[in-house]
């Protein structure tokens, strides 16, 4: 019995030692369980009634980062076809859902793609809200429709998200506009091309995203999809000038298409 | 009284079509309020035994202690292995 109770003890103390060695200590009790200093983009939900943080609640997430009683934080995996994003999620039993990029990821990884590779869909939706409905869902708590707010910038009021697809070869021309009374606090993208077909036979593809004829970015392959998702400087929508954002995209097969979506946060007067 | 009127509502309208920014060609947008929110939580000990993400090695180390012999004053194990987290309080399960 002696025997057992020393090894139990020792693995305890071996654990202890272990963890202390590998990892930074949790913030005590106490500290604010929502990490604010490290958010971006956010969306979020106060619900009027307690929510209990239960072991069933982590099978929402991709991967926990922290819990607590009163808390729960983690990221939460949004597929859509350009690709799989990972948002943070932070649940507390005061109500908040709180779905979030860090503030070093870029904006644009909000963009949620609907439809197929081949069928683009040009409807607007965001990953975090998607984020929110995953773990709603698991919760069995119906959400209302989210807020938004990013915490680099308690200036920013307003958050603009423009979207175009080309589900077929071509070039296709948008244009924006930023009146000089508007303070532009950030732009990000996100543009994907892809001829993505199962069968062997697809083609090739080459895709270019263009802004003021300064290309910013291009992508090509055979057989997948590649996207480029960035902040861009802001100096580029220098103010009262008409910039041209052009996308074009080439194909030696029919399957494929290509998309560029821009958002912006900034103050609006 | 009625010159300061109409300099009123023209200063509006000149307003109103200074805040909007332009777009052309695009096949959606969305305009999106931010709001600024505060969440007040506090981080709260854990009470129940909690697996956050169950990890191989701690599994196995676990597995290997006799729970019904922990002593009372130990109580919660916090082990943390590189990107997941385990936090088991052992007093629930002391019988």
């Amino acid at each position: 019995m002696c025997q057992k109770m020393m090894f139990v003890i020792s693995m305890v103390i071996f654990l202890w030692v272990f963890a202390a060695a590998q990892t930074t200590l949790n913030p005590p009790a106490g500290f604010p369980a929502f990490p604010a200093q490290s958010a971006g983009i956010s969306a979020y939900v106060k619900i009027d009634q307690p929510v209990r943080i239960t072991e069933a609640l982590t099978k929402a997430f991709y991967r926990v980062i922290d819990v607590s009683a009163s808390h729960i934080l983690g990221t939460v995996q949004v597929s859509h076809f350009a690709g799989n994003v990972y948002p943070h999620v932070y649940i507390d039993t005061d109500g908040w859902f709180v779905a979030f990029f860090l503030a070093t990821e870029p904006t644009a990884l909000v963009i949620q793609w609907l439809g197929d590779t081949n069928n683009p869909s040009a409807a607007i939706k965001t990953t975090l809200e998607t984020a929110l409905e995953t773990v709603a869902k698991v919760a069995r708590i119906t959400l209302p429709k989210p807020s938004f707010y990013d915490f680099r910038f308690p200036e920013a009021n307003k958050m603009l998200i423009l979207l175009s697809v080309l589900p077929s070869e071509g070039t296709k021309a948008m244009y924006i506009k930023i009146p000089n009374e508007y303070k532009l606090f950030l732009s990000s993208y996100f543009f994907y091309a892809c001829n993505f077909y199962e069968a062997l036979f697809a083609g090739e593809y080459a895709a270019t995203f263009k802004l003021d004829e300064t290309t910013i970015t291009k992508v090509e392959g055979k057989e997948n999809l590649q996207q480029v998702v960035e902040d861009l400087p802001t100096s580029y929508f220098e103010p009262e000038i008409l910039h041209e954002i052009k996308v074009s995209f080439t194909q030696s097969g029919d399957e494929g298409s290509a998309g560029i979506a821009i958002v912006l946060i900034y103050r609006e007067p | 009284m009625r010159a300061f009127k109409c300099l009123i509502i023209c200063a509006a309208v000149l307003t109103m079509e200074a805040a909007a920014i332009e777009i052309q060609g695009w096949d959606a947008s969305a305009s999106l309020d931010l709001q600024p929110f505060d969440v007040q939580t506090a981080i709260a000990p854990l009470k129940t035994i909690f697996w956050a993400k169950p990890d191989t090695a701690a599994v196995i180390a676990l597995n290997k202690i006799d729970i019904k012999t922990v002593a009372k004053p130990l109580k919660t194990i916090y082990f943390c292995r590189y990107d997941n987290f385990l936090l088991i309080d052992l007093l629930p399960l002391i019988r």
